[in-house]
């Protein structure tokens, strides 16, 4: 017998037998055999549900939308109690909901969480499903502004819920900046050279500005002269006075704490997020006016697990799941009831004393959309779009 | 006669060949052949285009000439670094090269976005380097000139890339023998003869793997100039992120992706003919 042999045999790897056959061990190869039996294992578990993990849902609804919004439907264990799960996809941007829609979510998707900027058109573009408010007993809770807001309804169709809210403020460092700024145009001032700060939401900073510098509160149905006016203004202040770009407002927050910036159009948690050692933070909303956003809940057309998400949406206005978003996200409240549920912090950042009045002051609360297609002479989303690229090139 | 058979080896490597295929060419061809496509309310329609490749000369040869001087800034500080590095592991560190380059590894440790948080840290204005320099009585106030410009980025992507080149250039180190370099040093060869002559020549594999791979890293990253960047560092990956995202335009984001890689082909090609001639030169008498 050959030395080879002889050490396989030693380390249990061989073995001989009289006759003079030799057998070696082998691993990881199997038998057609083996494979039959196992797979018909397999399937016998499979079909008797052993072996899987805890039980399954009755139905899973998909989701695409913000991140968060999803969970806080979540509260008091409501997935559990009415046996849903909730397939979760994240949005960066209310675009995507329009793209993924028209690229094979209808059918798919269920819930989305669209702004009342585009949502509006999402809904005219047919995308969305009209909501049977008998079957979403809870909208009689929301504050009556938001039950009227005309931008959610279409046709007199409600497509919307309005789920959660907040402004586009002009924050600033208190122990720095004296005396409150009244206008957007303040971060042009020259003591503010440096400081400012300027975050990468395209409608959060062109829609105050166009209010600013086209003087007027219709900001999204403006002329191509006063649209590169506001760019130019926003360049000026982007090339000199600005200190960066932050890709969001969590990294507005961290410069207001560091006091690498003083002022910056901003939204009011930032003043939360910015941490109790930060500087004092103090916000105003400008003369020329200011943006406000609306995020909703809204159900996507041909919708696979409509009477699901019916209850879901039902939910979102709930008091509990509305405390839920609010103290999780540190947004504003729509719903009157979950006022008492609030958390200290996101209960003092929101004008909760006279949501009535505050609405009343900002006509119908949301701007439209920037025409999607020519429209007269007012400029196209896309050359809003294509002339924040060249700012953001400039 | 006997029928044909494969050779073993095409069967051995047909599993990652395959994975290779399914992984990288088939999306490679996808976004290729999506490049020469237009959207049309937020959809993409069947109408063969070069536009796309004419917006992104026409409008981005600003920002693609930025990343690509950076993206080469980069590559060249990593790789001298590199270099430096892993030839003291090789040949310095003795039978503890094996821990230098381990310690190296373990930068890579925290993943890359932490490593950018950490230098927001370090450089920010009330960051540890200002506040020691002022503790030290070295400056009066802060130096904003670190942070929220090409300079914090270039250092936070040298820092992160680092690792991933010291590997290569030292793989290629490895395989040089002592011999030729005892043989050479006791003929009178000076240490810079012996590393342009012996060294530079027989790890210039690894030199230009190291040189690429930080190339291709950094002309297409996206996060750093956005979290470290200022107002004027516009990298083309913050805008193939955009088109993809929020302009919902796939085609023009991958026309974009696909001239960054054009353009880093291009360099490559340069770097590798030029540093092909200069071996060729060292090893001519």
């Amino acid at each position: 017998m050959s030395q080879e042999f002889e050490k396989l045999r030693k380390a249990g790897l061989a073995m001989s037998s009289p006759s003079g056959l030799a057998q070696f061990r082998s691993f990881g190869m199997t038998t057609r055999r083996d494979f039959l039996r196992l797979a018909g294992a397999g399937a016998l578990m499979f079909g008797t549900g052993l072996g899987q993990g805890p039980a399954m849902a009755a139905e899973t609804v998909n989701f695409f939308g913000w991140q968060d919004y999803d969970t806080a439907l979540d509260a008091n264990g409501f997935f559990a109690a009415n046996d849903i799960a909730v397939k979760s996809t994240y949005m960066t941007d209310n675009n995507e909901i329009i793209a993924n829609a028209k690229n094979g979510g209808i059918g798919n998707m269920d819930l989305v969480t669209p702004d009342l900027l585009y949502g509006p058109f999402m809904a005219q573009i047919g995308l969305f499903e009209p909501l049977d408010l008998a079957q979403i007993p809870n909208f009689s809770s929301l504050f009556a502004p938001f039950q009227a807001m005309a931008a959610a309804k279409m046709d007199g169709q409600q497509f919307c819920l309005p789920f959660a809210w907040g402004n586009v403020v002009l924050m600033y460092n208190a122990d720095v900046v004296k005396e409150a700024p009244t206008s957007w145009l303040d971060m042009l001032k020259p003591e503010f050279k440096g400081k400012v700060g300027l975050t990468a939401e395209m409608s959060h900073l062109v829609i105050p500005f166009t209010m600013a510098v086209a003087k007027t509160r219709a900001a999204t149905r403006i002329t191509k002269e006063a649209l590169a006016e506001v760019y130019a203004t926003l360049t000026k202040i982007k090339k000199e006075q600005a200190r960066s770009i932050a890709p969001s407002f969590g990294d507005l927050a961290a410069q207001f704490a560091s006091g690498e910036i003083v002022i910056a159009p901003a939204w009011e948690p930032v003043s939360v997020w910015a941490g109790e050692k930060a500087p004092t933070l103090k916000w105003s909303f400008p003369v020329e006016g200011s943006f406000s956003f609306i995020d909703n809940m809204a159900l996507i057309k041909d919708a696979p697990h409509k009477a699901t998400a019916y209850k879901l949406l039902n939910q979102s206005l709930s008091p509990e799941a509305q405390a839920n978003a609010a103290n999780k996200n540190m947004t504003a409240v729509t719903v009157e009831k979950a006022l008492p549920l609030l958390d200290a912090k996101p209960r003092s950042l929101y004008p909760y004393e006279d949501v009535a009045g505050f609405w009343a002051a900002r006509g119908d609360g949301m701007p439209p959309l920037w025409p999607v297609e020519k429209d007269g002479d007012f400029v196209t989303l896309d050359d809003v779009l294509s002339g924040w690229e060249e700012f953001l090139r400039a | 006669m006997a029928g044909f058979r494969l050779p073993r080896s095409v069967g051995l490597l047909s599993p990652s060949l395959g994975a290779n295929a399914i992984c990288f060419v088939v999306p490679l061809v996808y976004f290729f052949v999506l490049s020469f496509l237009q959207v049309r309310s937020f959809q993409v329609v069947f109408d063969p285009t070069t536009s796309n490749y004419v917006r992104v000369l026409q409008q981005y040869s600003g920002p693609l000439v930025s990343t690509l001087s950076l993206a080469v800034t980069v590559a060249a500080i990593v790789t001298v670094i590199g270099f430096i590095y892993a030839s003291a592991c090789r040949f310095i560190g003795g039978s503890k090269g094996g821990w230098l380059l381990a310690i190296a590894m373990i930068t890579l440790f925290g993943g890359y976005l932490a490593k950018l948080y950490a230098w927001r840290t370090i450089l920010g204005e009330n960051g540890i380097l200002n506040t020691g320099l002022i503790e030290l009585g070295l400056i009066q106030a802060p130096i904003t000139a670190l942070l929220y410009n090409n300079f914090a980025v270039v250092l936070a992507l040298t820092h992160y890339t680092l690792p991933l080149a010291i590997l290569p250039i030292y793989g290629s180190l490895r395989a040089i023998e002592d011999l030729p370099i005892a043989a050479a040093r006791d003929l009178g060869a000076t240490d810079f003869r012996i590393l342009k002559d012996i060294i530079v020549p027989q790890c210039a594999t690894g030199l230009f793997s190291a040189f690429a791979m930080t190339l291709l890293f950094v002309a297409g990253d996206a996060i750093a100039p956005r979290l470290l960047g200022g107002t004027s560092s516009s990298m083309v990956g913050v805008f193939i992120q955009d088109q993809f995202g929020f302009r919902v335009n796939a085609p023009m984001g991958s026309a974009l992706a696909f001239t960054v890689i054009a353009g880093s082909a291009i360099i490559l090609l340069i770097i590798g003919l030029g540093g092909g001639r200069l071996v060729r030169q060292g090893d001519q008498p």
